[in-house]
């Protein structure tokens, strides 16, 4: 899912950082993005997800409610950012997804019957599937946990980095790196899995910190055009033509990319070993569809539907959602509420 | 090479203690008057600058201007070892650091130097009201009886008393200050302000305080407070925090 610029990522353009290092910072999260982390990595050891007592899926409520708090309480500013219909051009990259599904739901069942638990969990987290019942009900505990949320006419990535952009947020957070040719001025990475994770298939933990990359830096470090670096995402793959150009790594595409030079050259050459229409994917990524119509303002959490939402309704221990939401209404007093500016002001 | 000496170690280890709560990296820089550090936090709501004279120090070689990265740390972990008496020997070229504390035994280190880049920051531009100089025991002992109760401190000034206040769930604090009582050395009120901070920053600079001589608050309202730490031999180590505007 989303462009891999994981290897091109200098160094010098992105600097591992702990939370608290994000203080007083408003974040335009990828609510998808998050929400799929949720579902993925909220299971069982044999994969099952959290459910209710009637069956119904709450893995991602519960990383939704217990990760923004984390959020809050160190000082984050979250605004979540939600999808709206995806571009036509996706439809391809969409039917993929639906496919790998499939496969990864029969092959889950394979596992069942062989009782073969480590791969239970690993196909049934690829089986994660997000309905429009799961988002809604996403929508209504962030209205009650008094955290803003906006609602992007298409891509949820390119509206957060719309808004980072424009200034009304500090970054874009989403593990993909989409916003970030969408021209996100910073992206943070690992927001929604920070903390002590098993390794996938093996025995082993590692500490996961946020990452910071930045736009600028990463452009300077490999001496790219932000133009550039859109069609290098191109050419290894995007949501608009997956698995992009074939034989093509991070090295060839960069080294194409520099010895073509001219955006013109460029687009000419992927279109020319393509059946995909590479200017209308490069015009999107430049100019896609994104509103103004939004507020981020944070409001008090309302503890009667949050604690309808979760206990009554889903079936969440009500000691552990008290002490979640005594933790909310202080991180709401002292940190949303309250604003820490930076010291930038004063720099003048 | 570049070196100096400095004969009580223990007052770095506990200035590096504070300054390592801020920033995880820095670089000093050392010209032919002394030793100084400027560096802000990644999100930007404290400042550390640090200055030393050469003259508070017992050797002081440095050819020209000298740059020294460090991560905090990595070199803070040396410093906790630090005991009472022992004398600091510091000596570094373009590679590597050398770090000897000197008491009853000799303990040297070595580490290598980070590539960091210096940055040039500039001093925050503040017009401060008010001003208030106390021991630095006494400061030490406001903030730990204001991290008993919340995470924010508010500062209240009045013509000839200062109140630190905090608001917890269900415990308040507040804590009067004045020259009067003589928990204040100075306070000079040109305006009467009332400025919140976290505490968790005021908290970083308690480790650097308990071993100044002074600390002097400088803030005015919805500004940054500067809170000025003053060492033996004329060093000072001052930190600016952003303010808490509701």
């Amino acid at each position: 899912m989303g462009v891999n610029l994981r290897e091109l990522i200098a160094s010098e353009a992105k600097k591992e950082v702990d939370l608290r290092d994000l203080k007083g910072r408003i974040i335009a999260l990828d609510a998808y993005n998050m929400l799929y982390q949720f579902l993925a990595a909220i299971r069982q050891p044999d994969g099952t997800p959290l459910m209710d007592r009637e069956g119904r899926i709450t893995s991602h409520l519960s990383g939704l409610f217990y990760r923004t708090i984390n959020m809050v309480e160190e000082g984050i500013k979250p605004v979540y950012v939600f999808d709206g219909s995806p571009p036509e051009m996706k439809k391809a990259e969409i039917e993929k997804r639906l496919e790998a599904k499939l496969e990864a739901t029969r092959k889950y069942r394979e596992a069942v019957e062989t009782r073969d638990i480590e791969s239970m969990r690993k196909y049934a987290q690829a089986t994660a599937r997000l309905t429009s019942e799961m988002v809604e009900e996403a929508k209504l505990l962030l209205k009650a946990m008094g955290i803003p949320y906006i609602q992007a006419p298409q891509e949820g990535e390119a509206q957060a980095a719309y808004i980072a952009r424009k200034g009304d947020a500090w970054a874009s957070g989403s593990q993909d790196y989409d916003s970030i040719l969408f021209g996100a001025p910073r992206l943070v990475r690992n927001l929604g899995i920070t903390g002590r994770r098993k390794l996938p298939g093996k025995d082993v933990y590692i500490d996961i910190k946020p990452e910071i990359i930045e736009l600028n830096l990463l452009l300077r470090a490999l001496d790219l055009s932000r133009e550039q670096l859109i069609l290098i995402g191109i050419l290894l793959g995007t949501d608009y033509n997956p698995g992009g150009l074939k034989g093509v790594g991070s090295k060839t595409a960069l080294k194409l990319v520099k010895t073509l030079g001219g955006i013109d050259e460029i687009i000419e050459y992927i279109e020319a070993r393509t059946e995909v229409d590479v200017r209308k994917i490069f015009d999107y990524f430049m100019n896609p569809v994104v509103t103004d119509d939004y507020d981020i303002l944070w409001s008090q959490p309302d503890e009667k539907s949050i604690y309808k939402i979760l206990v009554e309704t889903h079936d969440f221990n009500p000691t552990r959602v008290e002490k979640a939401v005594e933790r909310l209404r202080k991180a709401y007093r002292e940190n949303l509420k309250a604003r820490v500016t930076s010291l930038d002001r004063w720099f003048g | 090479m570049a070196k100096l000496q400095f004969m009580n170690a223990r007052l770095w280890r506990f200035m590096i203690e504070s300054i390592e709560k801020v920033i995880a990296e820095g670089v000093f820089v050392l010209d032919k008057n002394g030793l100084k550090l400027r560096a802000i936090d990644p999100s930007k709501i404290m400042m550390v600058d640090l200055y030393y004279p050469k003259e508070a120090f017992s050797t002081y070689n440095i050819e020209e201007e000298a740059t020294l990265a460090v991560n905090f740390e990595d070199i803070i972990r040396i410093f906790r070892r630090a005991l009472k008496n022992d004398t600091l020997e510091l000596d570094f070229n373009d590679s590597h650091i050398y770090i000897s504390l000197q008491g009853k035994g000799i303990r040297n280190f070595k580490l290598p130097q980070i590539q960091l880049p210096y940055e040039k920051l500039p001093e925050p531009k503040v017009g401060f009201t008010v001003h208030a100089k106390m021991m630095s025991s006494i400061f030490s002992d406001i903030i730990r009886d204001i991290e008993l109760t919340g995470s924010s401190v508010t500062f209240t000034a009045k013509q000839d008393k200062l109140y630190l206040s905090s608001l917890g769930d269900i415990e308040e604090a507040e804590v009067e200050l004045s020259t009067e009582k003589q928990n204040l050395i100075e306070l000079d009120v040109e305006s009467e302000d009332s400025t919140s901070y976290s505490v968790i920053y005021l908290s970083n600079m308690v480790k650097a305080a308990k071993v100044a001589e002074s600390v002097t608050i400088h803030y005015s309202e919805d500004a940054p407070l500067k809170a000025d730490l003053e060492y033996i031999g004329g060093g000072r180590l001052t930190f600016y925090v952003s303010p808490l505007i509701t």
